[in-house]
C-alpha cells in the first residue's frame, strides 16, 4: 500500500499559536448551546472533517451521513469537553475517526477490503475549498510532522488509522512480525508527539 | 509495563486495538492520572493524521439540515436527571403524605429507584457517566458505605429478544458479573455485586439471562471508572 503525504504550503504560516485556541473557544460556547458558534465550528473544521471520513469511508453518501452523525455528537457531548491548549481540533477529530471506522467496520462483511483499498488509490476527489488560514497552519503542522516519521513507522500508523486494519492485519499484509508492528506504531507515536508538541501539562 | 502500555495507547491512538484490549488500557489509564495523561497524549498526536487529509467540501445542504436539526432539537434531559428527579419526587411524596404513604410508595418504588434514593442521601454518593457512541448515556451511582451500587442508561445499542444487557465490575483479577437488564431505554438497575474501590464498571450485551461462563463473550459497549 502507498501512502503518500503531501506538503504543499507555505512553511512561514507553520507556527502555532498558545493561547486562544479558536476551536477550544467555540466549542466552550457550544457546551453552553451557542448555535452560532456550532455554525462556525462546522463552517471551520467540516471540509477538514469531511475529508477524513470520506478517506476512511470511501462512499460518499456514507460519508455525509457520518458527517452529519460527527456535528450532531459534538452538538450533544461539547460540554464534555474541557478546553485545554487547542485540544479541541484533536477531539473532534477523535469523534470523527472513530464514527467513520465505526461505520467501515460494521459494513465490513458486505465490503471486500481489497475492493475498498482498490479504490484508495484512485485517490480522493479533491473539491476546491478556499482553505481557512488556521486550518491550513495545523494542516501544515501536521504534514511536516508525518514527515519526521521513517517511512516503516508512518505507514504502520496510516493503515490502522485510514483503513481500520487491526495490528494483525498489518502484521500479515505487510509480513512483518507482530511485534515489530507494535514497536513501530509505539515508536511513531512517540515521535509525533514531540513534533506536534504534545507535552505533559 | 510501561512499554507495554506505551505500546497499547500508540495503538488505541489509531483505532488498531480490540475491544478487549481497550478495556485494559482504560481501566489502567483510570486507576492512574499519569496514564490518563500518556493515552490522551498518544490520541492527540495522531491527530497529525487528520489534520494532513485534504479539505473537501461537503455539500452545502449538510450545514442547513444540520442547523435545522439543533435548532429543531432542544437538549434532550438525559436518563440520569429523569430518574434523580423520579426519586426526589418520591421521596417528597412520601415525606409530605407521612408515614402510611411512604410504607405504600416503598413497597411500589422498585428496589433500584429506592436504592438510588438510598445512596444520594449516604455521605460518600459518587457516579460517573459515559456517553455511548449512538447518543446513549450509562451512569453509575454507589456508595462504597453502603456497599451498593445502581447504573441507569437510557438509548443503549438495540439487542434482540433473545438477548440481555449484563454489567460487569473489572478488577485485576477479571471481570465479576453485576447483574443483567434488558430495557434499552430509561433503564434503572440495582447492581447485585458488591463494588470494590477501583473497580472499572463494564456493560456488555449476553445471551438471555447472561452469559453462562460467567465472563464476557463480547466487547462492552460502556466503561466507566470508578476512582
Amino acid at each position: 500500500m502507498l501512502i503518500t503525504m503531501t506538503d504543499s504550503g507555505d512553511p512561514a504560516h507553520a507556527v502555532q499559536t498558545d493561547d486562544g485556541d479558536p476551536v477550544d473557544a467555540l466549542l466552550t460556547r457550544i457546551a453552553h448551546r451557542d448555535k452560532a458558534a456550532f455554525a462556525a465550528l462546522y463552517d471551520q473544521l467540516s471540509a477538514r472533517v469531511f475529508g477524513l471520513v470520506l478517506r476512511i469511508v470511501i462512499d460518499r453518501a456514507q460519508s455525509e451521513e457520518v458527517l452529519q452523525e460527527v456535528f450532531l455528537e459534538i452538538w450533544e457531548k461539547a460540554d464534555r469537553f474541557t478546553a485545554d491548549r487547542g485540544r479541541g481540533r484533536a477531539w473532534v477529530f477523535m469523534i470523527a475517526h472513530r464514527r467513520a471506522v465505526d461505520r467501515v467496520k460494521s459494513a465490513q462483511a458486505s465490503v471486500d477490503r481489497d475492493v475498498r483499498t482498490g479504490r484508495r488509490d484512485l485517490e480522493v476527489p479533491f473539491d476546491a475549498v478556499a482553505e481557512d488560514a488556521e486550518v491550513r497552519v495545523e494542516g501544515q503542522r501536521a504534514r511536516a510532522a508525518l514527515d519526521t516519521l521513517p517511512a516503516a513507522q508512518r505507514e504502520v500508523l496510516a493503515m490502522a488509522y485510514f483503513d481500520g486494519f487491526s495490528q494483525s492485519e498489518i502484521a500479515s499484509t505487510l509480513s512483518t512480525p507482530l511485534g515489530t508492528v507494535k514497536t513501530r506504531m509505539r515508536d511513531g507515536i512517540a515521535r509525533l508527539r514531540k513534533a506536534m508538541g504534545v507535552s505533559e501539562r | 509495563m510501561d512499554d507495554e502500555f506505551e505500546e497499547l495507547a500508540a495503538a488505541d491512538a489509531v483505532g488498531a486495538l480490540g475491544e478487549d484490549e481497550r478495556l485494559l488500557l482504560e481501566a489502567e489509564a483510570a486507576r492512574d492520572p499519569r496514564r490518563a495523561e500518556q493515552l490522551l497524549e498518544a490520541r492527540l498526536a495522531a491527530a497529525a493524521f487528520a489534520d494532513s487529509v485534504s479539505e473537501v467540501a461537503p455539500p452545502p445542504q449538510i450545514r442547513e439540515q444540520l442547523l435545522t436539526r439543533i435548532d429543531a432539537d432542544p437538549a434532550r434531559p438525559r436518563a440520569r436527571r429523569r430518574w434523580f428527579a423520579l426519586a426526589a419526587v418520591v421521596a417528597g411524596l412520601a415525606v409530605v403524605g407521612g408515614g402510611a404513604y411512604a410504607a405504600v410508595s416503598q413497597l411500589s418504588r422498585p428496589a433500584a429507584v429506592v436504592a438510588l434514593d438510598q445512596i444520594e442521601k449516604a455521605g460518600d454518593a459518587a457516579s460517573a457517566s459515559a456517553e455511548l457512541s449512538g447518543g446513549g448515556e450509562v451512569t453509575l451511582h454507589w456508595s462504597a458505605e453502603l456497599g451498593r451500587a445502581v447504573m441507569t442508561a437510557d438509548e443503549l445499542p438495540d439487542i434482540e429478544d433473545d438477548r440481555d444487557y449484563e454489567m460487569w465490575f473489572v478488577r485485576d483479577d477479571g471481570p465479576v458479573s453485576a447483574g443483567v437488564f434488558s430495557e434499552e431505554d430509561d433503564a434503572i438497575a440495582l447492581i447485585d455485586a458488591e463494588m470494590h474501590a477501583g473497580d472499572v464498571f463494564a456493560v456488555t450485551v449476553e445471551q438471555a439471562g447472561g452469559s453462562e461462563s460467567g465472563l464476557p463473550t463480547t466487547d462492552p459497549f460502556v466503561v466507566i471508572a470508578t476512582s
